[in-house]
């Protein structure tokens, strides 16, 4: 594992680069420590076969350059239980950072000390940080940092106010200085790991709890006996009376079901006029630069570069707009503390599918679209449930797809049976991604079931830094990660469909066995250009890749015209209705006589298999592309294609041969 | 270790089940077979006389016993003075002197019970326990011999320090809990209430805590240490996971894992203030 520094390429002050770290329980506001240190300088580090965000960042304090790191939070160095803590844990083990800044939450300080002296006890050289003051002082503690300091040993401590910042340079004086102390600590680390790795687990426990005591010890030391004595009565803070409703078994659902609803609406109800705005303006540079171009110099390039190039950047960016608002309503869920109210209110409902109470956010994301749902899973914590969901993510009928459906359910069922096919359809696509994602825990993703021990943090006013961080790299991760592979897909698609040219065309008479809408007298130019455009593509890689296998597509009851809508659905799901337009030689955004052309071309019972496949085989491009980006490892974006399009193909051949049985067949 | 098996002691007959012995007669009776097969292990003649001393009871009582166990076919007492046992009463007194040296043994080695109390305790237990119970005892004692928590772990030493030392404090080190397994349901008895009993709003403190080594790590790394104060605050839809507060923080988890949680009843009853409220609540 290498680490890429995110400075190498910045002017270099004379001496090498501090490294701190920044380590700490869950929740404990690391993020924005790190703020106050670096500003939103940061970036997500490069940590190769590692899903979790590491981010990254620098500041020059004193002439010196320090290089800090923002580590996933963890409760202890040993067993870890996630692969955030494996990451948090392996860093601070294997790369020995100069200065280790831990974070602790003043409102829990007993608990959080047990890192701080499993930290001491390896002999990292430490800073320690309490945070929230603020909220500390509202709720009457009032902490000694010199007794704490002195009880630790000498350890430089910090205070600071969450989000505020305040305490930055006080923090950034107090890591030069712990740097500056010399190699003594550094001198007597691997000792200390030696040790503590001959202890067997019985003993990491036994020492684990005298830990813990010292640390209730410690905590109350700093902040008076009186504060953190376990007998003590506990007081009832404005979280316990928020939760009382928010997170109450019954008015918990309403709250959940709003919050929930916001999230979709702000993805995408709001991220729409966005994403027509940036389809808009692609369109019109297309058509600036088709005007600058004229058709006759150099046309392959020009349509290279008007529907190729320019129509895969706008198939990246038109995710764009729902991924920023997406992150923006996830984020502002998690900072402030509800994500894991919501996780604990329908843990057991989520449970039912062999999924837990996280996952519930990235399929309600993907009704609106898979990309951004597959990265919704991003909050769950145990792998193979975040493998299981991203999995299961595009059987969920996302929004890409309702053009599909409502074209082919009114061509071919009558007015009556239309409504309950769509809900039918809907129901087959989440009643599938549940059974998947069962089938999943209990075969490829077999494993403990994901043990959920979900601490509540209190509620916080979300910062707008902190959020404004989360939003900004997870955004430049989908351009940069996925939004290479969605282009270079758009681009192939492109060719496949475009190559070989066809230089003649049969202009006078439909094509043979073609548009049956009763075409006979061809005189209309824009129906010339029609069924030239038809013959085009029929001549293309794409029409004769549909023609080959057709063969495969028989038992379905697909023609190769079907077969080549599916190759252009590829690239994006709702090209399906397009192509099927252009092949069919009709007017693509006309869906009723498209609806028509269909319903006198193939009988209902390929219709209904189209639907089923449609809706089950072969996530987009841009959903494999960000699956394996989200997953880490090709094969896992590869067996989701695989499984999906033989499911697909399998319940779509089953639908067309029961079809066929009652009657809906040729 | 084999099976215990706990037969009917005479020849089944047609009218009753192989399983089903009258209980009056089995205890009394078993007991006959022991003492006879104890006598002849001293090389001992088994006479009525000397099972009655043994036995500290009337001979009139024996000869009656006697009569009932030669009908089971168990003993020879066809000349009224010497009892032998016949070789299905040796088959019988095999078994129940094999039950009581287990039990003896369970009651010794795994519950550290005196060696006095266990040999009386054991004659007492060996009669009443049903098969299934018994079955079950030999199972956890296999499995509590067996380190069900890694190889090398020494659970009933660790009891036992936690016997001497009397009484189990808020870092009490006794407190491990075991895995689930085969035969554990025997060591499912409750050590107070489980959280998960306890009504919306009421608390106790942590008196023992049983999950797998992972989760049970996790718990403590949580705070979750026997001795500390605990509440349950509420739980989600369905009735799982369960929301808890201690001390500092609110933890999620699931039924699952709260129900090896088990706490107390504090002397002080509940909290102070507006929590006093969160019963009626309900």
């Amino acid at each position: 594992m290498r680490l890429r520094l995110c400075s190498r390429s910045r002017p270099r002050p004379v001496s090498p680069a501090v490294r701190v770290a920044l380590a700490g329980n869950p929740n404990s506001g690391k993020t924005s420590v790190l703020n106050a240190l670096t500003g939103l300088r940061h970036r997500v580090g490069n940590y190769p076969g590692v899903t979790v965000d590491v981010r990254e960042g620098s500041y020059e304090f004193n002439g010196r350059l320090y290089e800090v790191v923002d580590l996933p939070g963890t409760y202890s160095l040993e067993a870890p239980r996630s692969e955030d803590e494996r990451l948090a844990r392996n860093y601070l083990l294997h790369r020995s950072p100069d200065v280790v800044v831990n974070v602790l939450d003043l409102g829990n300080l007993a608990r959080h000390l047990a890192l701080t002296l499993e930290l001491l006890e390896r002999g990292f050289r430490l800073v320690v940080v309490l945070n929230f003051a603020d909220e500390a002082r509202r709720s009457g503690m009032a902490p000694d940092p010199q007794a704490l300091s002195e009880a630790l040993g000498g350890v430089s401590v910090v205070v600071t106010e969450g989000h505020r910042g305040v305490g930055a340079a006080q923090l950034k004086a107090a890591i030069a200085s712990a740097a500056a102390a010399g190699d003594i600590a550094a001198a007597a680390r691997p000792a200390a790991g030696a040790a503590a790795g001959a202890a067997t687990r019985d003993d990491t426990e036994a020492e684990l709890v005298r830990r813990l005591a010292r640390a209730r010890l410690i905590a109350a030391l700093t902040l008076g006996s009186e504060a953190t004595d376990p007998a003590g009565p506990e007081r009832e803070t404005l979280s316990d009376r928020i939760d009382r409703v928010v997170a109450h078994r019954v008015w918990g659902l309403f709250f959940f079901a709003a919050a929930m609803y916001g999230v979709f609406w702000v993805t995408f109800a709001a991220g729409e006029p966005l994403a027509a705005g940036i389809e808009a303006g692609i369109a019109a540079l297309a058509a600036a630069v088709g005007n600058l171009w004229p058709e006759a110099t150099a046309p392959l390039l020009r349509s290279l570069l008007l529907e190729g190039v320019l129509g895969g950047v706008g198939s990246v960016l038109v995710f764009l707009p729902n991924i920023v608002l997406l992150f923006l309503g996830v984020s502002l869920l998690e900072d402030s503390g509800y994500m894991a109210r919501a996780a604990f209110l329908v843990d057991r409902l989520m449970r039912v599918v062999g999924l837990q109470g996280r996952s519930f956010v990235p399929m309600l994301v993907g009704l609106g679209c898979s990309v951004p749902g597959i990265m919704a899973a991003r909050t769950l914590d145990n792998e193979r449930d975040r493998l299981a969901t991203m999995f299961v993510v595009p059987l969920v009928p996302c929004g890409a797809r309702v053009p599909i459906f409502l074209l082919l359910i009114p061509a071919f069922l009558p007015q009556t049976l239309r409504a309950p096919a769509l809900m039918g359809v809907y129901l087959l696509g989440l009643g599938l991604a549940a059974a998947t994602a069962r089938l999943l825990r209990l075969t490829a993703l077999r494993g403990s079931a994901g043990v959920f021990l979900l601490e509540l943090p209190p509620y916080r006013w979300p910062s707008l830094k902190v959020i404004a961080g989360q939003v900004w790299t997870r955004a430049s991760l989908y351009l940069q990660k996925a939004a290479t592979v969605i282009l270079l897909f758009s681009i192939i698609l492109w060719g496949l469909s475009t190559f070989p040219q066809k230089a003649e065309f049969t202009v006078d008479a439909p094509p043979a066995g073609g548009p049956a809408g009763g075409l006979d007298s061809v005189a209309d130019p824009l129906t010339i250009a029609r069924l030239r455009a038809a013959e085009a593509l029929e001549y293309s890689f794409a029409g004769r890749l549909g023609r080959w296998l057709e063969p495969v597509f028989r038992p379905l009851g697909f023609d190769w015209r079907l077969n080549t809508a599916l190759i252009g659905a590829l690239a994006a799901k709702e090209l399906f209705v397009s192509q099927l337009g252009i092949i069919h030689a009709v007017e693509a955004e006309d869906t009723d006589s498209l609806a028509e052309a269909l319903r006198a071309t193939y009988p209902p019972a390929t219709g209904l298999a189209a639907l089923v496949f449609t809706l089950i085989a072969s996530p987009c491009v841009a959903t494999l592309a960000v699956m394996r980006r989200e997953a880490g490892r090709r094969r896992w974006a590869i067996l989701q294609w695989v499984v999906l399009t033989l499911a697909g193909y399998l319940l779509a051949a089953a639908t067309y041969q029961v079809a066929g049985l009652i009657g809906l067949g040729a | 270790m084999a099976r215990i098996e706990r037969r009917p002691t005479g020849r089944p007959s047609p009218e009753r089940s192989p399983t089903e012995i009258p209980p009056a007669l089995s205890e009394s009776l078993e007991d006959y077979l022991e003492v006879i097969r104890g006598l002849r292990a001293e090389g001992r003649v088994a006479r009525v006389r000397d099972i009655a001393a043994r036995k500290g009871v009337r001979m009139p009582s024996v000869a009656s016993a006697m009569k009932r166990l030669a009908d089971e076919g168990l003993v020879d007492y066809r000349t009224r003075e010497y009892v032998d046992l016949t070789p299905e009463g040796e088959q019988a007194a095999e078994r129940v002197a094999q039950r009581h040296a287990f039990l003896k043994r369970f009651l010794r080695e795994v519950l550290l019970v005196s060696p006095a109390t266990a040999e009386r305790d054991a004659c007492a237990l060996e009669h009443s326990l049903s098969p299934e119970t018994l079955d079950r005892i030999a199972g956890f004692y296999q499995y509590i011999k067996g380190c069900p928590r890694g190889v090398g772990r020494d659970i009933v030493g660790e009891f036992r320090d936690c016997c001497a030392s009397g009484e189990t404090g808020p870092a009490g080190e006794c407190h491990h809990g075991q895995a689930r397994g085969p035969g554990a349901a025997v060591a499912d008895y409750p050590c107070g209430r489980s959280v998960v009993e306890l009504r919306e709003g009421e608390g106790g403190r942590i008196s023992r805590l049983r999950a797998v080594p992972e989760i049970r790590r996790r718990l403590v790394e949580l705070g979750l240490l026997p001795g500390t104060r605990v509440e349950l605050e509420g739980v989600a839809p369905l009735g799982d996971p369960v929301r808890l507060r201690l001390r500092g923080c609110r933890l999620c988890l699931r039924r699952e894992e709260a129900e090896g949680i088990f706490v107390e009843n504090e002397a002080d009853g509940g909290l102070d203030g507006p929590a006093g409220g969160g019963a009626a609540r309900l």
